[in-house]
């Protein structure tokens, strides 16, 4: 599962560290939930779909814009796909956000929101939100990973089991 | 393949997809609003110098209903693939001849009655002519047709232009070369892209 990254982008880095979020969480009992990359990509394709229909009906009416009826479900299309679009746009930007992992663990929810403050410094700053407690922490990434360039799991599952364990507690 | 691995394999499909999609969302979104199934081309020949150039974009607008002297059209014809840029020279308003008004027009002569049923419906009949052209365009018609007709054959009236935009397209369509050396660039690029 591990790969081998350049250590020299913070980029790379991140994204590892994305990658080895859920088997950590799962170390604490956390199931990854799916549910908004699933509504994410659904609300996706829809639009996809969409487009392929608009193709479908140019290809079937000869893209003749004298028929009426075509230039009629060419405009539903378009209306729909730019609707839908919109509606992908807000979904990702006010909901998803920076969520890289959401996990349930009985009652309680557990969001995990990454990024990078710079390509240039390799710190990775965690958003923990467990049941609207949030937490923020920072993990240098140059401590999570060996100098072969492959992450080490111990210490950046130790690191985030940490995080969560405290909050479990004080919750 | 598991649960993780397909949705990271359908994020990134949707990744290229809806960029696809979207332009050409956007494309038919242009036709809607200009009503024209081209609402963008390119110059491809000299015949409309000095007022357009080869290689300049075109934007058109086909709402109108006629067209008068002296606009610049982009028309197709049966005989024409390519789409084809001139200048209106001359034009006529007629009533519109459907397949219901011919028949009963034929009909009505043989009893030499008149239908109170008249046709209303106009349409327009067009000659152009390039600019830089020594005659009109009736040789570039199909046979036997002396006009061309404002809803069938026209695409759209010159609204506004780029010059030399799409010589891109131009260097693309003709020269494999060029194709290629832009493919591998782009190809490049996404190689050495940060994310």
């Amino acid at each position: 599962m591990a790969k081998k990254v350049n250590l020299n982008s913070a980029v790379a880095l991140r994204n590892e560290c994305d990658q080895h979020l859920s088997p950590a969480f799962s170390r604490l009992g956390y199931k990854e939930s799916f549910m908004l990359k699933d509504i994410k990509l659904i609300i996706g394709y829809l639009c996809v779909a969409f487009a392929g229909l608009m193709y479908y009906a140019e290809k079937k009416y000869k893209n003749d814009f004298n028929n009426g009826q075509y230039v009629f479900y060419t405009e539903v299309l378009v209306v729909l796909f730019f609707g839908f679009q919109f509606i992908w746009y807000l979904f990702g930007k006010y909901v998803v956000k920076t969520t890289k992992y959401v996990g349930i663990k009985g009652a309680k929810t557990l969001k995990v929101s990454t990024h990078l403050k710079s390509k240039t410094q390799p710190v990775y700053y965690i958003d923990v939100d467990l049941d609207g407690t949030i937490d923020q922490e920072q993990i240098e990434l140059t401590k999570v990973f060996r100098e072969t360039g492959f992450i080490d799991f111990k210490i950046f599952s130790d690191k985030l089991i940490g995080i969560v364990s405290k909050m479990e507690k004080n919750a | 393949m598991n649960g993780k691995t397909l949705r990271l394999q359908l994020d990134q499909g949707l990744a290229m997809s809806i960029v696809l999609a979207s332009a050409f969302a956007l494309w038919k979104l242009m036709c809607i609003i200009t009503m024209s199934n081209s609402p963008m081309v390119v110059v491809l020949s000299g015949s409309m110098e000095p007022a357009f150039q080869r290689g300049d974009i075109l934007f058109l607008w086909n709402r109108e209903q006629f067209l008068d002297v002296g606009d610049i059209v982009v028309y197709k014809t049966s005989v024409k693939e390519v789409p084809i840029v001139h200048r209106i020279v001359r034009e006529h308003i007629v009533p519109e001849k459907t397949k219901k008004s011919k028949r009963k027009a034929r009909k009505n002569s043989q009893n030499r009655r008149k239908t109170h049923k008249t046709t209303k419906k106009l349409t327009q009949k067009i000659l152009t002519k390039g600019d830089n052209n020594n005659r009109d365009d009736l040789p570039l018609y199909p046979y036997g047709q002396n006009y061309l007709d404002r809803k069938k054959d026209i695409l759209g009236c010159v609204k506004g232009y780029f010059p030399k935009v799409g010589y891109i397209t131009i260097l693309i369509t003709e020269n494999k070369y060029f194709k290629y050396a832009m493919m591998g660039f782009i190809a490049v690029s996404a190689l050495f892209s940060d994310e």
